[in-house]
């Protein structure tokens, strides 16, 4: 009168002929999960791409000039069923809009505000080029960079500029043709620049630390030998007065009221660099003459920085070297006018 | 079932957070360029502020530099172990030297770069604008074999970077204008040229178009949109085979705007 409970999943018995028959839940729920998770991987996959790729850039690539302009290039994916495409663009002074096509066909583009309706007819993909006057702010002697950027992008700083600040981490940094290139996330992002003596960020180690422990050798070795000739000349002198030294002054004196002035130089030369200007204005309020050691020590410049700097001006012949003392003694040509 | 459909669920939620995090990750390359970035701009504002105020430099902007300094510093010593570290020491370091360059230049007023300021118009940027301009024209000439001659733009760019070269001004400034011109008149060449394959391509694209809209049409119930819309089918069809490419391109348009008043409606 009391049956067994047995429970469901022991229910297993031999038929009548002998076979074994087997409860088949597990291997349905199986069958049904494993469709349903690669159907729900495969929406998945096929949705996001979707999601992302129309209106968001696959490329964004930008060029700053010196005189702040931007040159804008950017590759987008665009719905192909579309006739056309509304290009957010980053600001409202636009010059040189391109916009190109699949098969490299020209696109019919209207700017409207900060905007670029671009007529794109079955195009999938569309690359856009233009310069814009927005993204460059100037205050003093200091550049501003700022752009919210709707992806990762390149940033191709302008020669000769030093970044001074940051409001993002850089992804990475390469340096062509002596341009900083920054590699950037998407989001907002401030840099600020300015233009300056080292060209560009030093690629390898710098040279003054590779040449330093032989240097300071060399100095010794070198510095030991001219210390016993001077202290030898100075006894052999102090011997012998004559009017000689005062000679000398004068001569230095001469030397240095015969340098002219520095806006006359930049007048006669007015295609040198800034920095180089900087360097003129010192050694001309140093009196016409400077060691290079002391524009270093100045300009806080490596020594072979400052050393392409000298050479330069005076490959311009705005200077000339000599050696006093085993040291570069740099001066401000005087015959400058009458060569010009 | 219950159990399936959560599951199920959990694998969609899971797969577009999870994309979504990758898309926001932050990949580093080297982190050594954190650290040259932040030297190079010690170094660039140490200079700017003994040329600004030689040795007198305000106590609080030299606070700021002293702070900025230290942050290097460490940034320095995090690296190669620590890069989190170093990432913050970075952040804090630049954000320093930006608001010490900000506070540098506060006497200044703030200028928004304009190409029209021809006083201090930057003419070897413009022709170097212009010169990217012209190659983008250039190439898609070259692919569409168009057969302009581009030569004497050309020659311009060398006597324009030759004049500015010579500080000869006022002789840039007349051929960027002449070179501008040209590059104008090289862009309307190109699009004539291209237009009668450009306008095969924009007359497939409507065709295609309006048998999915007529598919549309077919679905709804008859209102004065549907008319309207069948009224602009037809005539686009008959300006399509006038070959007014540029009429057709316009009633599409309005079409478009019609058929979307219509999808909302069947919804």
């Amino acid at each position: 009168m009391n049956p067994e409970i047995v429970p469901n999943h022991r229910k297993e018995s031999l038929g009548e002929d002998g076979m074994l028959f087997v409860r088949t839940e597990d291997i349905i729920d199986t069958m049904v999960k494993v469709p349903l998770l690669v159907a729900s991987m495969i929406i998945v996959a096929a949705i996001m791409p979707v999601q992302s790729s129309f209106s968001s850039p696959r490329t964004l690539d930008l060029i700053i000039y010196p005189d702040g302009s931007t040159h804008v290039s950017t590759e987008i994916d665009v719905d192909p069923f579309a006739t056309d495409y509304e290009l957010d663009l980053f600001g409202s002074t636009i010059d040189n809009l391109v916009a190109v096509g699949e098969n490299d066909f020209l696109l019919d583009a209207d700017v409207l505000g900060d905007s670029a309706l671009i007529e794109t007819f079955g195009s999938s993909v569309i690359s856009v080029e233009y310069d814009i006057h927005d993204l460059v702010s100037k205050q003093g002697k200091v550049w501003t960079f700022s752009l919210d950027a709707p992806s990762d992008f390149t940033l191709l700083l302008p020669k000769n500029s030093a970044i001074v600040g940051m409001t993002s981490l850089p992804i990475n940094m390469e340096i062509i043709n002596d341009k900083n290139q920054l590699t950037l996330s998407r989001g907002d992002v401030e840099i600020n620049y300015l233009f300056s003596t080292p060209a560009v960020i030093p690629d390898t180690i710098d040279p003054i630390n590779s040449g330093s422990q032989l240097d300071y050798l060399t100095y010794a070795i070198v510095g030991g030998v001219v210390a016993a000739v001077i202290g030898t000349v100075a006894i052999i002198r102090s011997k012998q007065k004559t009017v000689k030294p005062i000679l000398d002054k004068q001569l230095d004196q001469t030397t240095q009221t015969d340098a002219i002035d520095t806006e006359t130089i930049f007048k006669l030369k007015p295609d040198i660099r800034e920095d180089d200007k900087e360097i003129v204005k010192f050694i001309s309020n140093n009196g016409g003459q400077a060691f290079e050691s002391e524009l270093r020590k100045k300009f806080l410049q490596p020594r072979t920085t400052m050393w392409r700097a000298v050479k330069r001006l005076e490959r311009n012949g705005i200077i000339e070297i000599e050696k006093k003392d085993l040291q570069n003694l740099v001066k401000l040509r005087k015959n400058m006018e009458e060569e010009e | 079932m219950k159990t399936l459909a959560i599951f199920t669920i959990f694998v969609l939620v899971f797969g577009t957070a999870s994309t979504s995090l990758v898309s926001d990750a932050y990949a580093q390359n080297d982190p050594n360029i954190l650290l040259r970035i932040a030297e190079q701009a010690d170094k660039q504002i140490k200079n700017q502020l003994e040329r600004s105020y030689g040795n007198s430099i305000p106590s609080d902007i030299e606070d700021l530099y002293d702070q900025g300094h230290n942050a290097v510093e460490s940034l320095e010593k995090s690296l190669p172990d620590n890069v989190e570290q170093a990432r913050e020491d970075f952040l804090t370091a630049m954000k320093l030297f930006q608001q010490i360059s900000k506070m540098t230049s506060t006497h200044t007023t703030e200028t928004k770069v304009t190409a029209s300021d021809v006083s201090d118009r930057d003419l070897k940027s413009e022709l170097n604008r212009l010169h990217k301009y012209f190659q983008s024209l250039k190439s898609v000439s070259e692919k569409q074999k168009t057969g302009i001659e581009l030569s004497e733009i050309q020659r311009l760019f060398i006597l324009a970077n030759e004049q500015i070269d010579s500080g000869d001004n006022q002789g840039a400034s007349e051929t960027i204008n002449e070179i501008k011109s040209l590059i104008t008149s090289t862009k309307k060449h190109i699009r004539d040229y291209s237009s009668d394959s450009a306008s095969d391509r924009v007359k497939e694209f409507i065709l295609n178009q309006l048998e999915k809209i007529q598919k549309i049409l077919d679905k709804a119930d008859s209102t004065d949109e549907i008319i309207k819309a069948n009224d602009l089918i037809a005539e686009i069809e008959f300006l399509i085979s006038e070959d007014d490419v540029s009429g057709a391109k316009q009633k599409f348009g309005e079409l478009n705007k019609i058929v979307k008043i219509i999808k909302k409606s069947i919804r």
